[in-house]
Parts: C-alpha cells; sequence; structure tokens
C-alpha cells in the first residue's frame, strides 16, 4: 500500500533548532523551575494556550547562544499580527486534520471513515497552502520561518502532494454538490438521488413569518452530533453510494491510499510552534494588562548584565498573581560582583527578587522574551536553586541534612557557566551555624566561578570583600510600616529597619518604659 | 400587527417578575390608591395600569396621541370592547387544545402546533371583522394605523393560504425530505419538500409492497431501526415544528398585548365615569412643552376624593415663577394639596384625564418628592445626615426640567440653617431649569430665595375651622397648633407652644 512519505533529499528545517548544533541539557532541573515559580507559569501558559505540556520544552533550551538568537527572531516574528495570524491558522488547520484522523480511528473501514480521512487531508492541504501563502505576505524574517518558507516552496510542488490534494479537492466538491431526497413513511424509507428544488420549510416559515409580533424561544430539538453514523444512516449511505458508484468508489480509493496526510517535518513545526505561540500569546495578553516585556540582548561575559523594570512572572499572569501588588525592580551586575547578596525585613520582597533572577536567566536561555522594559543579560549553562522549604523534612536534623545534600550537589556541577540562586540558607539551623555554613558553601561556588544570588537575614555576609554586591529591601522612610517592595543596591542595614518598626508601634525602649510606668 | 396605542416605539408589556421601580415619589404622592381606583378589583388588570403609570411619557406629542386614542375607545367602546374579548378567547386557544402542550419531539411540536392555530384561525377571522367595522370611522390616528394593518394582514387570501399550509402538514404519512452529506457523510441538513399528493395508494399498504428501488424497510421488530427512522423523520420536521410553534407564540403574544392595550384604555375610560359618578370635575389636559409650571383649577386631591366625599377642588398657578412656596397651618391641607398636584401632573403625563375642571402644564422630565419621613425619630443628628443624603440622591437623579415637589425640607434642624439650606438648593434648582412646589414651615423662605416664586397659603377659617382653601398670600409666622390643639383638648394649651424662629 503507497503510503505518502515526503522525499528525503529535501533540507530539514527546524524552528527551534540551528543546523548541526548539538542538543544541550535541561538548563535547570524540576526543582529549580518549581522555585523559580515557572513550573506554574508553564502550566498556566499551557492551560491558556490549550496545549498539553510545555515543561518538556525547558528540557531542551537553545544549545549556543546563537540558536538562542535564532529563536529570539521567530518571536520578534510573532510581534506581527501578520504572521501571528498565518501560524494560527495554520494551527488550527494541523489540529483540524489531527481531530479528522482521531475520528477515522474509530471506525472500520467504511464509507464513513472515508469521509474523515478526506477531511483530514482536507484540512492539511489547506493548512500548508495557506501557511505558505501567509508566510510570503507576513514579512517574517526569521530565518527560521524562512528556511520553512523555502521548504514548503519545495514540498507544495512536490508530485505527490499535488497528487493529493487534487484528488481532495475533487472529492469534496463532489461529495459537497449532493442533494437526495429521503421519503420517510411508515417503516421504511427510500432513498431517491434527485432531490426537488423548492424549499418547502422556507414556504412555511415565511408564511408563518408574518406573525412575528412578540417574543418567541426556539422550538428546535437540537440534536447532539453523532458520534458514527446509525445502522439506518449506514444503510441510507450505501443506497445513495450505489447510486453514485464511480465517486464513492474514487472516496474509498482515497482514504485506502493517504491513511496519514502529514508530512513528518510539518508535524515537527508544529508540535514546536505551540512553544512559540503559548510563550507569544502570554507575552501579548501580558503586555495588554500593563507589563511590558522584551527580547533580551545577550551579552558577552565580561559585559554588564542590566535589566530595567524587571517582574515576576508568575506575579504579572493573571491566573496566578496578584496583580496589584507587583513592583518592578532594576537589576544590575557587574561582571567582576560574583556574589549578590540581598538583605532586609521581611515581606520586603526578596524572594520575588530572587526569583526575578533565575527568571530572566532561564527565559534568556531558552530564547524567550522577558518581563522587562530592557534587558542585557548572559548566556547561562545552567541555573541552579535552593529554596527553603518549610515541610521538607520532619526533624531538623533531617531537614538540615537534605539542604546540605542539595546543596552539596549544586556545588559539584556547577562552574563558569552556573547562576546559583540561594534562599535563606540554612535558615533551620542557628544564626551562628548558617553563618560559618553558608561563608563555606559560598566561598566553594565562587571557586568553581559560578554567580551565586544569596537572600539572607545574614547581613554580615554583604559584608565579604572583594565580588560582592549588597541589595537591600527598601521601606518607606515616613511610615516604616509600609512596604515598598523594592529592592535597591545599598550597604546592608542590619537592625535599623525593625526599630523604625517597632518605635511606630510604641515598642521602643523609651515609649515602653513610660507605657509601662503606672 | 401591533397595536401600539400606548407608545408609537415600545409595546405594553408588564415585568414579568411583576415589579416596576416606581420611585419615592410614587409613595409620597400616594399613587397606589390611584391605581387601585383604576384597576378595580380586576387582578389581571392591575400590572396593565401600573406598567403604564411606571413610566409617565416626556413629549407632549405622545401625550395628545394618547389622549386622541381614549377619546376614540370611548366612542367605540362597543368594538372595542368586542375585539378585548376576543383576544381573551384567542389567549386560551392553548389551553384548549388536547395537545397543545406539546412533547419534546418535533412531531409533537408540529402537530400540536397546528392544533391550537387551527383554533386561532377562527379568532383571526373574527378580529379582522371586528377591526373593519371600527375602522370605517376611527378617529385617532394610532387607531386608525394599528386597524388597517390588521385588515391588510389577515385578508381572506393570506388566512386561506395559511389554513391550505395547515391541512398539508397535519398529513402523517409519507414524508419527503431533502438532505445533503454531512461530514461524516451522514444526511445533513435535513430539511422538508412539499409533498406531491400521496404517493402510498391503500392497497400498496395492505399488500405490504413499497413503491420505488433503493428503499430500505426496518422489520417490526427492529426497535432501533424504528428508532432512528423516527429521528430521521423529526430532523426533516424540525425547521417547520419551529416556524409552527414560534407561530404560535407570536400569536398568543399578538393576541395578548391586543388584550392588554385595549384593556387598559377601557379601563381610564371606566375610571374616568366612575370619578364623574361621585362629583368629581375629570378634564382632559393641555400639555405643552414650552410652558412653565401648573395652572389648574377645581383640582381635586384623589386621595382624599376616593376614600371619602370631603375633597376640597383648588385653584392654583405656579406658572409666573421657577418656584412656588406654599404655607399655613398645620393640618390645614397643605400636604394633600402637594399630593394632588404631584398626582394631576403624573396622570397628565400618562395621557390620562385629571380630577379638575381645567389643568394646563408643561411636560416635565420628572416628578420628585422629598417629602418629611416619620417623625417619631429621635436621632436627630442621624435624621438630618438622612435627610441630605436623600437631597444628594435626588441632585443625582434630575434631569434638565424636573417638577421637585419639598415637603417639609429639614424640619430635622433649626429654621435659620434650615431656612437657608433650602433657599441655596431651591435657587440652585430654579437656576438650573427645574420648578419647585415646596409646601414649608420656614416662613422666611421666600425672603432668602434668590429666584422668584410665587407664594400660596392654606386658608384659615375663623374659630379654626378648616376648610382646606388654598389661595395667594404670605407666610404668617405662625402655624397654628394651638388650633388643633384646641381641636383635639378642647382648650388653648395652657404653655404656648413654641412658635418657629423666623430668619
Amino acid at each position: 500500500m503507497p503510503k505518502f512519505v515526503s522525499p528525503p533529499s529535501f533540507l530539514v528545517p527546524s524552528v527551534l533548532h540551528l543546523e548541526g548544533v548539538p542538543p544541550a541539557g535541561p538548563v535547570a532541573d524540576r526543582a529549580s523551575l518549581d522555585d523559580l515559580q515557572l513550573v506554574r507559569w508553564l502550566d498556566a501558559v499551557a492551560e491558556q494556550a490549550g496545549v498539553d505540556d510545555l515543561k518538556s520544552f525547558f528540557s531542551v533550551p537553545a544549545a549556543s547562544r546563537e540558536e538562542a538568537v535564532y529563536r529570539q527572531e521567530v518571536f520578534r516574528d510573532l510581534g506581527a499580527a501578520a504572521v501571528r495570524r498565518v501560524m494560527g491558522a495554520a494551527m488550527q488547520a494541523l489540529r483540524e486534520c489531527e481531530l479528522a484522523h482521531e475520528r477515522a480511528s474509530g471506525v472500520g473501514a467504511s464509507l464513513e471513515l472515508a469521509r474523515y480521512r478526506l477531511t483530514a487531508a482536507s484540512a492539511y492541504v489547506a493548512g500548508v497552502r495557506d501557511l505558505r501563502n501567509g508566510l510570503l505576505a507576513s514579512g517574517a524574517t526569521s530565518r527560521a520561518l524562512g528556511s520553512l518558507g523555502a521548504y514548503l516552496d519545495r514540498y507544495l510542488a512536490s508530485e505527490p502532494f499535488l497528487r493529493m490534494a487534487n484528488r481532495a479537492g475533487h472529492l469534496e466538491a463532489a461529495l459537497g454538490a449532493i442533494r437526495y431526497t429521503l421519503r420517510v413513511g411508515p417503516g421504511y424509507v427510500t432513498v431517491d438521488a434527485d432531490a426537488p428544488k423548492e424549499d418547502y420549510a422556507k414556504v412555511v416559515v415565511e408564511t408563518f413569518a408574518r406573525f412575528r409580533v412578540g417574543t418567541s424561544k426556539d422550538y428546535r430539538t437540537a440534536y447532539r452530533p453523532a458520534s458514527h453514523l446509525n445502522g439506518l444512516e449506514e444503510r441510507i449511505l450505501e443506497e445513495l453510494a450505489s447510486q453514485h458508484e464511480d465517486l464513492f468508489a474514487e472516496l474509498a480509493s482515497f482514504a485506502r491510499e493517504y491513511e496519514d496526510p502529514v508530512d513528518p517535518v510539518m508535524a515537527q513545526f508544529g508540535s514546536d510552534m505551540h512553544f512559540y505561540l503559548a510563550v507569544a500569546d502570554c507575552r501579548r495578553e501580558s503586555e495588554r494588562l500593563g507589563h511590558p516585556w522584551t527580547l533580551p540582548e545577550i551579552i558577552e561575559d565580561e559585559a554588564p548584565m542590566r535589566v530595567r523594570d524587571a517582574a515576576d512572572l508568575a506575579l504579572i499572569h493573571p491566573r496566578l498573581g496578584a496583580m496589584d501588588e507587583v513592583v518592578r525592580n532594576d537589576i544590575d551586575r557587574l561582571p567582576h560582583e560574583h556574589l549578590v547578596v540581598i538583605t532586609g525585613p521581611n515581606q520586603a520582597g526578596k524572594t520575588t527578587f530572587a526569583r526575578i533572577w533565575g527568571q530572566l536567566h532561564i527565559l534568556t536561555r531558552m530564547g524567550c522574551p522577558v518581563p522587562a522594559t530592557d534587558a542585557h543579560l548572559p548566556f547561562m549553562r545552567l541555573v541552579d536553586t535552593h529554596f527553603e522549604h518549610a515541610e521538607q523534612a520532619a526533624t531538623q536534623q533531617g531537614k538540615l541534612k537534605d539542604d546540605l545534600l542539595r546543596v552539596h550537589s549544586i556545588v559539584e556541577r556547577s562552574d563558569r557557566g552556573s547562576l546559583v540562586i540561594l534562599n535563606e540558607l540554612f535558615a533551620s539551623t542557628t544564626a551562628t551555624d548558617a553563618f560559618v555554613l553558608s561563608q563555606d558553601t559560598l566561598d566553594r561556588l565562587l571557586a568553581k566561578g559560578a554567580v551565586v544570588v544569596c537572600v539572607t537575614f545574614l547581613w554580615e555576609l554583604a559584608e565579604r570583600s572583594g565580588a560582592t554586591a549588597s541589595w537591600v529591601g527598601a521601606v518607606d522612610p515616613v511610615d516604616p510600616r509600609r512596604r515598598t517592595y523594592r529592592i535597591r543596591r545599598a550597604p546592608p542595614e542590619g537592625r535599623a529597619h525593625t526599630e523604625a518598626l517597632a518605635a511606630s508601634y510604641g515598642l521602643t525602649a523609651g515609649s515602653l518604659a513610660s507605657r509601662l510606668a503606672r | 400587527m401591533k397595536p401600539r396605542l400606548l407608545w408609537s416605539d415600545r409595546d405594553l408589556i408588564p415585568p414579568e417578575d411583576g415589579k416596576l421601580a416606581m420611585g419615592q415619589a410614587w409613595d409620597d404622592l400616594d399613587m397606589a390608591v390611584i391605581l387601585d381606583a383604576i384597576a378595580g378589583d380586576d387582578r389581571a388588570l392591575r400590572p396593565i395600569v401600573a406598567t403604564v403609570l411606571a413610566s409617565p411619557l416626556l413629549d407632549a406629542d405622545g401625550i395628545r396621541a394618547r389622549q386622541a386614542v381614549l377619546v376614540d375607545v370611548t366612542h367605540h367602546r362597543e368594538q372595542a370592547e368586542a375585539l378585548r374579548d376576543q383576544a381573551q378567547y384567542a389567549m386560551e386557544a392553548r389551553r384548549r387544545s388536547s395537545s397543545g402542550f406539546y412533547g419534546v419531539y418535533p412531531s409533537s411540536i408540529l402537530h400540536g402546533s397546528i392544533s391550537v392555530l387551527k383554533d386561532l384561525m377562527g379568532s383571526m377571522r373574527t378580529t379582522r371583522e371586528l377591526a373593519e367595522t371600527w375602522a370605517a370611522d376611527a378617529t385617532a390616528e394610532r387607531v386608525q394605523q394599528w386597524l388597517h394593518e390588521l385588515c391588510f394582514a389577515l385578508d381572506d387570501m393570506y388566512l386561506d393560504d395559511v389554513d391550505a399550509h395547515l391541512t398539508r402538514l397535519d398529513d402523517r404519512e409519507e414524508l419527503p425530505v431533502v438532505a445533503r452529506l454531512g461530514a461524516m457523510n451522514e444526511g445533513t441538513r435535513l430539511t422538508l419538500a412539499a409533498g406531491k399528493g400521496r404517493p402510498r395508494h391503500w392497497w400498496s399498504r395492505l399488500l405490504g409492497a413499497v413503491p420505488g428501488k433503493h428503499t430500505i424497510r426496518i422489520p417490526d421488530r427492529d426497535e432501533g431501526g424504528a428508532r432512528a427512522l423516527g429521528e430521521l423523520r423529526d430532523k426533516g420536521i424540525n425547521e417547520v415544528a419551529n416556524a409552527l410553534a414560534q407561530a404560535v407564540d407570536y400569536l398568543l403574544a399578538f393576541f395578548s398585548l391586543m388584550h392588554r392595550e385595549l384593556a387598559f384604555y377601557l379601563a381610564m375610560d371606566r375610571w374616568r365615569d366612575l370619578c364623574r359618578a361621585r362629583g368629581l370635575a375629570m378634564c382632559q389636559p393641555t400639555l405643552e412643552d414650552g410652558a412653565r409650571g401648573i395652572y389648574a383649577t377645581g383640582l381635586s386631591p384623589l386621595s382624599v376624593a376616593l376614600r371619602s366625599t370631603s375633597a376640597v377642588p383648588n385653584d392654583i398657578d405656579t406658572s409666573a415663577a421657577p418656584i412656588a412656596i406654599i404655607t399655613g397651618p398645620n393640618q390645614g391641607g397643605k400636604t394633600t394639596f402637594l399630593r394632588a398636584l404631584g398626582q394631576g401632573q403624573w396622570l397628565a403625563q400618562i395621557g390620562a384625564p385629571v380630577p379638575a375642571s381645567l389643568w394646563q402644564s408643561t411636560v416635565f422630565d420628572g416628578v420628585f418628592s422629598h417629602f418629611k419621613q416619620a417623625e417619631d425619630d429621635t436621632l436627630r443628628h442621624g435624621k438630618f445626615d438622612e435627610e441630605l443624603l436623600r437631597w444628594n440622591g435626588l441632585v443625582d437623579a434630575l434631569g434638565r426640567r424636573a417638577l421637585i415637589l419639598s415637603n417639609e425640607s429639614f424640619a430635622t434642624t433649626d429654621a435659620r440653617e434650615a431656612t437657608d439650606l433650602a433657599a441655596t438648593l431651591f435657587d440652585a434648582f430654579a437656576n438650573a431649569g427645574h420648578h419647585v412646589v415646596a409646601v414649608t414651615h420656614l416662613t422666611g423662605l421666600a425672603d432668602a430665595l434668590t429666584a422668584s416664586c410665587t407664594q400660596w397659603r392654606v386658608e384659615r377659617g375663623d374659630g379654626g375651622e378648616r376648610p382646606c382653601r388654598l389661595y395667594p398670600g404670605v407666610a404668617e409666622a405662625t402655624s397654628y397648633a394651638q388650633d388643633i390643639f384646641r381641636q383635639v383638648f378642647g382648650s388653648t394649651p395652657a404653655l404656648s407652644v413654641k412658635e418657629p424662629t423666623g430668619p
């Protein structure tokens, strides 16, 4: 049985990967994606896009800086409404084709199955043709979509594709033109391949339309579309087919020949494009809600990293975040600053700030846009996190051990290409112990060349010499009870804030003394 | 075909839940008494009248058009009643039909509808005939237009055509259905084709032979096949069944609408006769868009007249100034008169007769009232707040040219403060083009106003009897509470009641 296969001589393009670049390992493990709220975000984005899963794409990040740029070009193209429309239509056509294919698999060989196969083929043919024409007209400039267009040009002109398209077109036209009469009597139905011109129902409807004065409801019985033909319908179809023998023979032959009309390159394109469209749609929806996004400029290692107005993408996602509390932060890091220490009062937005660091680097590595107004970010090999989890272990000792195990593996795999984010490291132990353990961990990570972002209540860690940048959670200077949720570069504040807060509640030593004086 | 006797662009349809937003003025002006009087004890009539009362007209032409319809209905009461009764009869067609409450299948919907429609055909012919006799000398433009539409829409040729379709569709034998091929190659977009007589003869049925090739026969025991065949048939008549069932709905709605609109005018006609029988003057008011204020003679307070016989008719002309101030002794009938004024305006603006010998007024875009609330409130300050809050809400609700009826405003604060406040408010209303009629105990109010005003007093008879008569006059610095005290206690109060403080 001849099955349709695309000629192997074609150059096979991919919209995700540059040709000749070997694939790379994942940019972050599942635990880190979880810590950074990327799992929640990806699930929400996938759900909104109607896609099963997007997390798997994060295990195939861009293998090189060049490949990340290759992807950014596609996102830039998707910024144009014309390109988006073309891609959306192509995805819908592929989905229609897939649905028809699924239905066909539910029935035995019959004229019903043959029709599903025809529907699948027709949807596919229309979809790829529209995709090619749409790409030409859309002004897309990315290399990925360009090579896809070039591939489509050759594919659509290929003899096997043309033969399939022509046969499908003729069949659709002929089947669509059929009108026949069923004479339904008591206990019988006669199938007549002819049909009268007059639409009696319309005449009746028009006659009674004169009474159309008040309002009325719809009395039509809504027949739920059956999943398949019933016995009577099958027999009617057979009777009809016996009166259109050639047409239905051609339909059956078409169905045998084109069991799966989809070209493997197109199938891969469909799957990859889900990733682009889901992220691009999320970005657009987010921008509509007033959150700016941008494609980062990917910098070399010795250049300063700089991001303006960065936001936590989970917080700004309408299904995940508390939209009214979104605070944007400017972030920067000079090439020599390998340790970033973030201190400040509770609830000041430190954890969110640390998450943003991770999100920015991972998105950049994926070739994705980031929620910021301007971004210059490096291409990181690996992003690792260690976040404090209250529920991880039963005992304090067990917890400390778990922490150390995780930290150890992070240290082991870190190198000059890693970003390590540590949030309240060793919080389960005493301050002195935590300080000592933290110092040691940081030494090891820095020795391996990693960049470390460290959120800690141990403000002394920020006083390490050399490669350290200190950031603090800012509070309102007038009303110390108000959080600004803004993190800025500043020397560590120690206890200053705590004291201000206490004063505002009348709990300083002086006021307590007078309040307690009876 | 719609009567459109009340509105040129709207039908008389009472809200389904029976709830109408009447506003504060409805209660303040005691309008429910009037509704009761017009609707009588006819429970079906009440929501109809209430619906009309709930939305006074805002244009003089619309009001005149209703007045003309009422005149026409009065002159053709017999035809109007016959049409209303015919409509009432038609409205019950579905109840009369044994199959009028159809099942869920297209076939039962179709045959149920046919049975009701056959019944309604008679009502349509009778309605047409009645319309013809009235149309010959109808006087109101709206009536003429509607009756001519009816005669045209329900002509014999059309009704015969409908009859023919009903007979044809009632045939339950062979049904020709045209189909196309759907996404599963199933028959889809099934639609009824015209039957060509009877293709099967009794003898072929008797012999079990079915004519034509390509015939699928369902064996007697094949229940699934029979069900599929029934569904095929139902799908074929789905559209037609819907068209007929909707036609029934439309016709029932039409007859119901016709019934309501005629019932309203007949109710107004009967109510006016009833009022006249009670000795009240009833007139057709004159409304003009340009005029200011209200000019009425012999105006009777309905809220009193409908309850007893002691209503005193009064004259007033507020057209000389944007504000009218009414003062006078307590229980002198000030509130009753203010109500009568508001009621008259309200009735006039729904196109109804007014209980006066003469009524001329402008068309207001709203009647608003601010009446003193129950006086047993002990929290003086909270009460004053509440009053300000109500004024605040009223100001929000005002349009461009409202009639504002104020009754004892700011009685909850001291007179000087109240006078200043009221003057500020009323001046502002006047300057904005509204018309204010205020009953007040604030004797200095007229002087405090910068806008011009007419001043009226409730007459105080000698010896303190209250004939409740209004006449032009400025405020006197007493409210004659002593009079009432004396009436009640039979002697003057030992300690003279404190008189209101003037400014």
